[in-house]
């Protein structure tokens, strides 16, 4: 069986739009960050289809999933601090209990 | 182009970048090893570092090339926003300097080097057409702001700060990233101009349903810029950032990475898509009209003057994205104008707000009461600048607005230029409100408002140059004529 670029490609839509779910309705910041990685993963695996079934310069996707994966692994980082930044200060890090300014 | 193939590097074009961004690890260095105890010559230490930045930018001025295949572009645009990306900061960096000794118990050398890798981020931005840099550029800017924002780590309201501005903006890039990999697959390439090039040849890969998913494509990356650019869809975080955000951070934010996504919008619109200039460019009216009346009706309403600035910078973003739905080359200058006149006004506001809240502790709009008499040199520079961003004469803040509508008028848009001047109209509202505040109400107490030093040098220069821009604006203006030749349609 040949898998077509069709298939991955809603595949990859499926996974963001899980992602994009997730990180609108989860409450704990770090299901809410890996909701998005979740984004993030499903636009790699859109690079990596086109650069696979395109006869062009493929090189360009693969270099570009490796570079999302890398500034991904940096803001994962970030998320941890900030973690324990609102743990220090709150003792929770549920998003909705960020809720000193509205409006 | 295949592997192996020597990489052909032209260093001076990639020196101000470089040096900014060797000149932030040093900073870092300096912090830990030379200055422990004292940190106002880090600060020293860092203008020096972008004064030599932007010198070096000056000497690459009249030559236009690219180096890194084609990752970094150097013409007069790219000058242009580096100058100014470069002297925003420098305002940034002085602005700084007194409020963080007053925060005692964070670290202060990280603060100047994060300022320094997002000014470099900003500059790559500024320089760059291809989309694998875009992506790293904006994201080098967005990670130094994102810590920048959440600087006063013991108070909750700047960790609430930097908690919104990061999950939106993980959002935001997460969306542009999607919409980047269908700019890829169907074209085939990252590079902005051969994307135009394979979009322009009919019988490519490009037909039919494939124009479909790059239009969708643009659509999604758009949205990270709106968020940068805090404008409409993505606007939400911009008046809670604003309010945590240390101040001169706000002031910060405000600025550079707005001008920064302005000319990379100019380059992903003018030299990627002007094949689909009829597709976004229905888009950016949306956006704009819903910009301008969102950020002004809503800056009626609030009593924090950061909160107010916030949501009457997503006004200012919906007269500058303005330009793009005209898209001419005459709205394109005004582009550049608006941009230039707004680091002056917008720095120089928050200068007065940082020189205020350096007394006392809160940012209420209350708290201008009778500032005529308690500090007269706060409150008519305060006056200018609200005046300057109301958009009237004398000030700098009358051409930004001027030049937009012009081009708009031209472009036969009557209707649109008419719907910016409601626009102005309503925002001079709520910008004489402070002046009022400041000038009638009777202060609770009279005792003087001593400005520190570093802050007076911020607001003179901020002044001086909303003024001076006000009444001598030729130069600038043939200057960003000159800029923007090569793009608009």
């Amino acid at each position: 069986m040949n898998i077509t670029l069709n298939q991955i490609l809603i595949l990859a839509a499926g996974i963001f739009s899980i992602g994009l779910l997730g990180a609108l309705t989860r409450k704990s910041v770090i299901i809410v960050v890996m909701c998005i990685e979740l984004m993030f993963n499903a636009v790699n695996i859109n690079m990596l289809a086109f650069a696979y079934f395109s006869g062009l310069p493929a090189i360009r996707g693969q270099v570009f999933a490796i570079f999302i994966m890398v500034v991904s692994a940096a803001e994962m980082g970030l998320t941890m601090a900030i973690a324990i930044l609102m743990y220090r200060n709150k003792g929770t890090v549920e998003v909705n209990k960020a809720n000193l300014m509205k409006w | 182009m295949l592997l192996g193939t020597k990489v052909a590097l032209n260093y001076a074009y990639m020196a101000p970048e470089l040096i900014v961004m060797a000149g932030g690890i040093l900073v870092i260095m300096a912090d830990l090893y030379i200055w422990r105890d004292k940190k106002w010559p880090l600060a020293l230490f860092s203008v020096l570092i972008l004064l030599a930045a932007s010198i070096d930018t000056l000497t690459l001025v009249g030559q236009t090339g690219t180096t890194a295949h084609g990752m970094l572009i150097i013409d007069p645009l790219s000058l242009f926003f580096k100058e100014a990306i470069l002297f925003s900061s420098i305002l940034i960096v002085f602005l700084s300097i007194e409020y963080m000794e007053q925060l005692k118990t964070v670290s202060l050398g990280e603060y100047y080097g994060l300022v320094l890798f997002a000014t470099a981020g900003g500059m790559y931005l500024a320089s760059t057409a291809d989309l694998i840099m875009i992506y790293i550029a904006l994201e080098l800017t967005s990670i130094a702001c994102y810590v920048c924002a959440g600087y006063r780590k013991h108070d909750y309201k700047s960790n609430e700060s930097i908690l919104k501005y990061f999950l939106l903006g993980l959002i935001a890039s997460a969306m542009m990233l999607y919409g980047f990999s269908f700019i890829y697959g169907f074209t085939g390439y990252t590079q902005l101009a051969d994307i135009a090039g394979a979009l322009a040849s009919k019988g490519s890969t490009v037909a039919g349903s494939a124009n479909v998913a790059v239009i969708s494509g643009i659509i999604f990356a758009l949205a990270a810029f709106t968020f940068k650019v805090a404008s409409v869809p993505f606007h939400q975080w911009v008046p809670d950032v604003y309010e945590g955000a240390p101040t001169p951070v706000t002031a910060f934010l405000s600025v550079m990475p707005k001008i920064a996504a302005f000319a990379v919008l100019i380059r992903i619109l003018f030299i990627g898509f002007p094949v689909f200039v009829e597709q976004w460019r229905f888009l950016f009216i949306v956006l704009s009209i819903a910009s301008m009346f969102l950020g002004n009706l809503t800056a009626l309403v609030q009593t924090n003057i950061k909160r107010m600035l916030g949501y009457s910078s997503i006004a200012h973003a919906g007269y500058i994205t303005m330009g793009f739905a005209i898209a001419t080359r005459d709205a394109v200058s005004g582009i550049l104008i608006y941009s230039v006149v707004y680091i002056f006004m917008n720095i120089g506001a928050f200068a007065v707000v940082t020189a205020l809240s350096h007394n006392q502790d809160s940012d209420n709009i209350k708290d201008y009461d009778g500032l005529g008499k308690r500090s007269p040199f706060l409150a008519i520079t305060m006056t200018i600048f609200m005046v300057a961003l109301a958009g009237l004469p004398p000030t700098a803040g009358l051409w930004g607005k001027v030049y937009i509508f012009i081009a708009a008028v031209n472009k036969d848009m009557w209707w649109f230029a008419l719907i910016g001047l409601i626009n102005a109209v309503i925002s001079v509202y709520y910008y004489f409100n402070v002046v009022r505040h400041m000038y009638i109400i009777q202060p609770p107490e009279e005792t003087e408002i001593k400005t520190p030093r570093m802050y007076k040098l911020v607001i003179w220069i901020a002044t001086i140059g909303t003024l001076v821009l006000g009444v001598l604006p030729q130069s600038l203006i043939s200057l960003s004529q000159f800029v923007a030749k090569g793009f608009g349609l």
